[in-house]
């Protein structure tokens, strides 16, 4: 087999006079970086295929949800007794500048009962106080359940006073995010737990629509995830995103079509083959029984919110029992992305250090049939497409070049096979912002069609090579990192201060 | 006749209820968040609100409890319009200080009785 | 060389691709909004008819009735969406007129052909709609549709019996139950708490299904729909059923039932050794009975090694009046050891908080003329 990059045309390169001892050796290095230089643009193709396939499946999700939700009922569940009542979840470290506008919009989230429940992961800030006068809290005494082991204790649970609002706020010592979750699914009194970013900002038929495979499919689905999308350029009021837009700031915009194609399209294919492995943290529910038959979220896992899901399946699958995890495509909770390359950087390096964890944890199952689709599906892809695909693409912003350096890549077909990679992946985005224009169509203006556009255009340039490196960094950390280091809430970024692990 | 400020995010129930009550003969200002409803009754003169509970930012039930903690609107009347699964908003509502509720789905012909009944109350 | 000839036509694919993605995403936002602003112009002067329709006074009928009946299809077409939102939205004399209108504009009786032909969507949309009309008529149709190899056509066909609430499609909804893939058993309460009276006996037959499932939806329907004869048969699944579930559903059951004869068996369940889940329904039910008889076994619950029996034990002695009070307050003291005195202590504090906000701004509104 001859790799078609090896062009024999260069051979003179190498025929120097002194290099006629090196030359086998000289011969040997074209060949291999050749090689490797086909291995890297296949890869790109293969990935980008893949993809491909999920968007196309999840696009086909999208046709039958719309055609079918003039009866999915969305009015009779909202109205209805019978409807399972659900805890919302808020963990909130440092929260004081927006907690009060966030609770504030969950209480009047469309759903007939559901309480909400706010952890303090011993905030610094007023967070607490500021609950406190918004909602005239009382300090009540407390017996905490201890299903659900937890590393910071609770010191104090409120209660609002002239009740009954739905809302309790408990005080604990900081323990990180996954810590403060614990707390809650241990305070929560309904059978669905749906936890909640403090910042983050939900659709008011979020809550319903998140809660509707449970009630569809009581017996077998044991958690949903819901749609991340982009707040910023979005035009929020009292809480809640009245007018939808895209960022003005070119990363952002980038990152509304990188969230648009992996999270909405890319799980809900998930979702449909039946290996969703994601669950955001920012947005996703559960059924409390099968949180606590696992134990709760892991406080050492950095991507906690993954590891929980991957937790579930190597559980439920282990068990034999026949259960479903569900993306719900529509509608969405909105967060704000960082855009600055620095805060984004550290955002990528966490979240691919918190991939690679969850992977090596729960490494036995990957291509392990005993796990289904999990195992044999799910998990492969996510090692070789996700995992890997920031070093591929490293390796081959090095290899490429060298290649060409010394010779072993023709000019004039590299630019060709780029275009080819980098164009197959913006035709995928493209393909992702048809069907989201198709199914749900939520960015009103002309101006926003011409930015995504432009986004998914500009995705390919710098972008994509720079998080490719921030994601090996999250590899390297993840192999030689300290775990307990990060297990403090302020060293995981939860807000976007700049934490003591980037200074070193 | 009376001045009446309709709080609804809705706009199917906001048209309507204006559509009825301006048809009662009153005089309908419709404001669609909690936030607008509470900025109406403090620079117009409005002898009755009808608040839906759920709506954005500020519920009814927050306006209602903001209206009673004021000396100028603390005898304002009010009816809270709630679902009828919402059967806490009703307690809740009533420990906030509202006159009467109204559940939906609601009979635009009941929601005329009411308001009536109410101001009657009131004037009386 | 042929690796470049590939290369150029996967180069010509790919642009070609794009330039088509990108005509259609022009073209399929172009042509919603156009569609879009055009029915907004034609529904708008169509909405004061309707509000007309909808605010009609007296009992003859009015002109707008007249004048929507007789739109052309196309006025009809732009207004239908609206009419039909605000359908589920009014009641009394209003949702008459509306059904009224929907019906003369042939809606129903299209939606009843519609049940009949293929396709999920198209049935599940008729379905919907009828239901949303209570169109009796539907019934027999609809009970077939129970049946219907699509869930989610299954489950909308169930939601519209229950809104037609003819009693007739009783056994059908308890009969979907069934199989490995059931209707959803929320839905199918629901369905079954809109008959009222009328559907009861029917509800009951459920009670001898040889599926759990069934016994236990009918069992939870009876007691969230106030089947107070049925008080013995609840209380009887309470006792002997041999499935959990349904005997969860029956305390619950007969926690909303509220009668003196749910007593007995419901102080029963809350005993150690019986199902965990089943002991913190059954506390919280005896809450709702009210009883004071209930206070002392309650009171024994608070010091629970099980945490979620003791903290709905403590929350049911305050609804069962004062002795449930003094029962809370001598355990705050003590009485029962240090974890009862802590869920009693929780407990009367959450009361407390509660009435002291009420009677705040029950005194503030008394300050009114």
């Amino acid at each position: 087999m001859t790799p078609p990059l090896a062009t024999a045309a260069l051979g003179a390169a190498a025929s120097g006079p002194a290099a006629s001892t090196a030359s086998g050796a000289h011969d040997v290095l074209l060949d291999v970086i050749a090689v490797s230089n086909v291995l890297v643009l296949g890869y790109f193709l293969a990935i980008n295929t893949a993809y491909l396939m999920l968007v196309v499946i999840a696009a086909g999700d999208f046709v039958r949800h719309l055609r079918r939700t003039p009866f999915a009922g969305y009015d009779d569940a909202s109205a209805s007794p019978f409807t399972l009542p659900v805890s919302l979840i808020v963990p909130a470290y440092n929260e004081e500048a927006g907690i009060v506008d966030a609770v504030q919009a969950l209480l009047l989230l469309r759903h007939p009962s559901f309480e909400v429940v706010v952890i303090d992961d011993g905030s610094t800030d007023a967070t607490l106080d500021r609950l406190h006068e918004a909602f005239d809290l009382v300090e009540v005494p407390h017996v905490v359940s201890t299903e659900v082991p937890v590393r910071g204790a609770v010191e104090s649970v409120h209660l609002p006073r002239g009740g009954p609002v739905s809302l309790i706020v408990a005080r604990k010592r900081n323990g990180g995010k996954a810590d403060a979750l614990n707390v809650g699914v241990n305070l929560a009194r309904y059978p669905l737990l749906c936890m909640v970013d403090a910042d983050s900002i939900l659709d008011s038929q979020a809550l319903l629509a998140i809660s509707k495979p449970f009630s569809d499919d009581p017996l077998r689905v044991v958690a949903a995830g819901g749609v991340i999308g982009i707040a910023n350029g979005c035009t929020v009021v009292a809480g809640r995103v009245v007018r939808v837009g895209m960022p003005h700031r070119l990363l952002a915009k980038i990152q509304t079509v990188e969230y648009m194609r992996a999270f909405l399209l890319g799980r809900t294919g998930w979702s449909r083959i039946g290996g969703l492995l994601v669950i955001a943290g920012a947005f996703g529910m559960f059924r409390r029984d099968a949180v606590v038959a696992v134990g709760g979220l892991d406080p050492d896992c950095l991507g906690e919110d993954a590891e929980l899901v991957v937790r579930l399946h190597h559980h439920l699958r282990g068990t034999g029992r026949d259960y479903r995890i569900v993306f719900v495509g529509e509608p969405i909770s909105w967060s704000e992305a960082p855009e600055t390359l620095r805060v984004l950087g550290r955002q990528r390096r966490r979240w691919h250090r918190g991939l690679t964890e969850v992977l090596l944890k729960h490494r036995e199952m990957i291509g392990n049939p005993r796990y289904g689709r999990v195992g044999l599906v799910a998990l492969p892809f996510y090692v070789l497409f996700e995992l890997c695909a920031p070093v591929v693409e490293l390796a081959g912003l090095v290899l490429v070049p060298l290649g060409l350096l010394i010779g072993a890549v023709d000019l004039e077909f590299l630019w060709r096979f780029l275009l080819a990679a980098y164009g197959y992946a913006m035709v995928v985005s493209l393909l992702s912002l048809l069907a989201e224009e198709y199914a749900f169509h939520r960015y009103s203006r002309w101006r926003d069609v011409s930015s995504a556009v432009l986004g998914a255009a500009a995705e390919n340039l710098g972008y994509r090579q720079f998080t490719a490196w921030w994601r090996v960094r999250g590899i390297w950390d993840a192999v030689h990192g300290a775990p307990k280091v990060w297990g403090v809430m302020t060293h995981r970024g939860f807000a976007a201060e700049p934490t003591e692990e980037d200074r070193r | 006749m009376a001045s009446i400020l309709v709080a609804d995010d809705d706009a199917d129930i906001r048209d309507l209820v204006a559509y009825k009550l301006t048809q009662s003969g009153h005089q309908v200002t419709v404001v669609d968040d909690g936030l607008s409803a509470l900025k109406a009754v403090r620079e117009h003169t409005v002898d009755l609100a009808l608040l839906d509970i759920r709506m954005p930012g500020m519920s009814g039930l927050d306006v209602c409890r903001e209206l009673r903690a004021t000396p100028e609107t603390e005898s304002l009347p009010v009816i809270l319009l709630t679902a009828r699964s919402q059967e806490l908003d009703i307690e809740t509502g009533f420990a906030a200080g509202a006159d009467d509720y109204i559940i939906k789905p609601f009979s635009p012909r009941e929601l005329s009785s009411r308001v009536q009944a109410v101001l009657a109350r009131a004037t009386r | 060389m042929t690796g470049r000839g590939i290369v150029d036509g996967g180069l010509q694919v790919l642009a070609g691709s794009a330039v088509v993605l990108l005509v259609l995403l022009v073209c399929v936002r172009a042509v919603r909004r156009e569609r879009e602003r055009r029915r907004e112009r034609a529904a708008e002067p169509l909405r004061v008819l309707l509000l007309e329709l909808l605010c009609a006074e007296g009992d003859e009928e009015p002109g707008s009735l007249q004048a929507l009946s007789a739109l052309d299809d196309r006025s009809w077409a732009a207004v239908e969406p609206t009419a039909r939102t605000i359908l589920a939205k009014v009641s009394g004399q209003a949702r008459d007129a509306l059904a009224g209108l929907f019906e003369q504009r042939g809606v129903a009786t299209r939606a009843m052909a519609d049940l009949r032909r293929r396709g999920s969507v198209r049935k599940g949309r008729a379905a919907e709609v009828l239901g949303l009309l209570r169109h009796r008529a539907a019934t027999p149709q609809l009970r077939v549709l129970l049946l219907d190899a699509d869930p989610e056509v299954r489950t909308v066909a169930a939601r519209a019996l229950g809104h037609i609430g003819d009693p007739a499609g009783v056994p059908d909804l308890l009969n979907c139950l069934h199989g490995p893939h059931p209707v959803p058993p929320g839905v199918v309460l629901q369905a079954l708490t809109a008959f009222g009276t009328a559907g009861h006996d029917q509800v009951a037959t459920g009670l001898d299904d040889a599926e759990p499932l069934v016994r236990a939806v009918a069992v939870e329907a009876l007691g969230a729909a106030g089947g107070v004869v049925w008080t013995t048969r609840v209380a009887a699944a309470l006792k002997a059923d041999p499935h959990v579930e349904v005997r969860i559903r029956a305390a619950r059951a007969l926690g909303a039932l509220g009668t003196p004869a749910g007593l007995e068996p419901l102080l029963d369940a809350v005993r150690r050794g019986r199902p965990e889940p089943l002991r913190a329904v059954a506390a919280r039910a005896l809450g709702r009975l009210g009883a004071s008889r209930a206070a002392p076994r309650l009171g024994e619950l608070l010091d629970d090694p099980v945490h979620r029996v003791a903290s709905t034990a403590a929350r049911a002695l305050l609804q069962v009046g004062p002795a449930g009070r003094d029962e809370l307050r001598r355990a705050a003291d003590g009485a029962r050891g240090g974890r009862a005195a802590a869920h009693a202590r929780a407990a009367l504090a959450e009361a407390a908080i509660g009435e002291e906000g009420a009677r705040s701004t029950a005194g503030r509104a008394a300050v009114g003329p």
